[in-house]
């Protein structure tokens, strides 16, 4: 089957139980994104180049070290557990991903050369449901509203990964992307996360970026502004998971996080 | 303190006979300024926090800052006059100091007059004991400095982006009638910027990213501005875009009639295409 084979977007999302969506599924029921612990949680979410514009405005967009080669991501917090994320994230529905607005459905299904692809769902329980949720199909057999918005989502994802993947396959083979580590001492704890990639910045002004953008055109310029653009965040990264443990030492300035329930 | 009203008033720091400074805490003059000059090297930065135009004025263009009230979707002076972004351009960290190319180029450090919010009150030295600057006018003179040289590479950016034609200029769009009125500053038109060719985009940015980054940094900081302001797009097509970075600009509305029955699970792949046809 083509969903248990490798693929490295899929990799990057903490999907606990996924496969293939059949028609005895049609009653079941999806919620809200952040309803879902791997949306509140996920720490890194493997994301297509045509959101990272949206996305810049909230987490900084990497690459994440892979094999045999790497993933476009956001890394929305520091800390593993997924606490820490910038103000807004995930309730603000503008902070969410195209691979975490699809979820429980599978971003990154792919077919095998003309074989359609097919719908894959996470099948998980939902640990914080907001409302009652509504089933995946009406009455009348057709796909709801919050199937649609999701399918839709990851419609969006699927069309784009190609042109993600091949750009970032040419930014490694051209030797263009370096190790961003990232590693801050916060309340005495040293914070850690290992394997992300960036654009060399001073390689920006070489004939290897021009050779890149010539090949990729106005897409490939805008998505690596995006890029530049969105590191920035690295900071807010480091004040939220400061924010934190400030709070653990007066409590009732608790922010919400998972590792304060 | 300054009245907001009027523009600030500098004189050449040898001729405005002060021998103190202090920085101002309050910011009520930038919404009457309206914009900062920026350099390259906050160009980045500053579009996370407020809207980067192309102002063209004195025959040449110049790329800063938006802090006018009308082109803010949320405040960047509070009430009280408190700079409320979370990040304030070097001119403005700067004052009461700025730099002017007097005759022949030469730089000028000014000082403004009427910014002082307690002038009877003294504050640091603008001058040391050896009658030069002092330790941290100079740091400030070295930064103006640098402000300058960054001014001079965006405005040669922005001139690349002029040549290109993918400016725009915004428009204000409250007027009676619904016309909209065109403002002098320009930002980038994301649809002619995405419909330049390969080659004209990579030589866009060949003898550095700085255009690219510019021209980004425009369309990136649009989603900071009310829905009033838009792009002023081709007057042929009489189109007026509002601008925001929204999903549903990569994800264009369903209208495929989807349907899971008990025969067959619908194609991912057709679903996609069909999906992508409708968009066109």
């Amino acid at each position: 089957m083509i969903y248990q084979e490798q693929c490295r977007e899929r990799e990057a999302v903490v999907y606990e139980n996924y496969g293939p969506l059949t028609a005895a599924q049609g009653d079941m029921r999806i919620f809200a994104p952040i309803a879902y612990a791997a949306v509140r949680r996920a720490q890194i979410v493997p994301i297509v180049h045509v959101e990272a514009l949206a996305l810049a405005a909230w987490f900084p967009i990497c690459w994440r070290v892979g094999a045999p080669l790497p993933t476009l991501i956001v890394l929305r917090t520091l800390c593993k557990d997924g606490s820490c994320q910038p103000p807004g994230s995930p309730r603000n529905a503008s902070s969410l991903p195209l691979a975490l607005r699809a979820y429980p459905f599978v971003a990154g299904a792919e077919g095998e050369d003309d074989t359609p692809a097919e719908i894959l769902i996470d099948d998980v329980i939902p640990d914080q449901p907001t409302d009652v949720g509504a089933p995946i199909l009406t009455a009348q057999g057709k796909a709801g509203k919050g199937t649609l918005m999701r399918l839709h989502a990851a419609s969006a994802f699927n069309t784009a990964l190609a042109l993600t993947r091949s750009m970032t396959d040419e930014l490694a083979a051209v030797d263009l992307l370096e190790p961003w580590t990232l590693e801050f001492d916060i309340a005495g704890q040293s914070i850690r996360v290992d394997d992300l990639l960036i654009v060399r910045p001073g390689d920006f002004h070489t004939p290897k970026i021009f050779h890149f953008i010539k090949k990729f055109g106005p897409q490939a310029a805008s998505f690596l502004g995006a890029h530049r653009i969105s590191l920035f965040r690295a900071g807010i990264l480091v004040r939220a998971a400061r924010a934190l443990s400030s709070s653990q030492s007066n409590p009732s300035d608790a922010p919400q996080a998972e590792s304060m329930r | 303190m300054t009245n907001v009203q009027e523009p600030i008033r500098f004189a050449p720091l040898a001729e405005a006979g002060r021998t103190s400074w202090r920085r101002p805490r309050l910011f009520e003059f930038a919404s009457v300024i309206s914009q900062i000059p920026l350099s390259d090297s906050e160009i980045l930065l500053t579009s996370h926090h407020l809207p980067i135009a192309i102002d063209y004025a004195d025959e040449g263009l110049h790329v800063v800052a938006i802090t006018h009230p009308r082109f803010q979707r949320t405040p960047a002076i509070d009430a009280d006059g408190r700079w409320q972004k979370g990040y304030m351009p070097i001119a403005l960290r700067c004052l009461p100091f700025r730099n002017v190319r007097a005759g022949g180029g030469k730089q000028c450090l000014e000082i403004a007059l009427n910014l002082a919010e307690a002038p009877e009150q003294a504050g640091a030295p603008v001058f040391a004991a050896d009658g030069g600057l002092s330790a941290e006018v100079t740091q400030i003179a070295a930064l103006l400095s640098l402000l300058e040289e960054g001014k001079r590479r965006l405005q040669a950016a922005a001139e690349k982006l002029l040549i290109a034609d993918v400016l725009a200029a915004f428009q204000l769009g409250s007027l009676p009638h619904g016309s909209a009125e065109k403002t002098r500053s320009f930002t980038v038109d994301r649809n002619k910027f995405s419909a330049l060719s390969n080659a004209r985009m990579a030589h866009l940015g060949r003898d550095g990213f700085l255009p690219i980054d510019l021209a980004v940094a425009c369309i990136f900081s649009q989603r900071l501005m009310p829905t009033l302001v838009s792009v002023a797009t081709d007057e042929q097509s009489g189109v007026r875009r509002a601008i925001e970075t929204r999903y549903e600009d990569i994800t264009p509305p369903l209208r495929a009639n989807v349907q899971i029955d008990d025969s067959e699970l619908f194609s991912f792949q057709r679903f996609a295409e069909t999906d992508r046809r409708h968009g066109e």
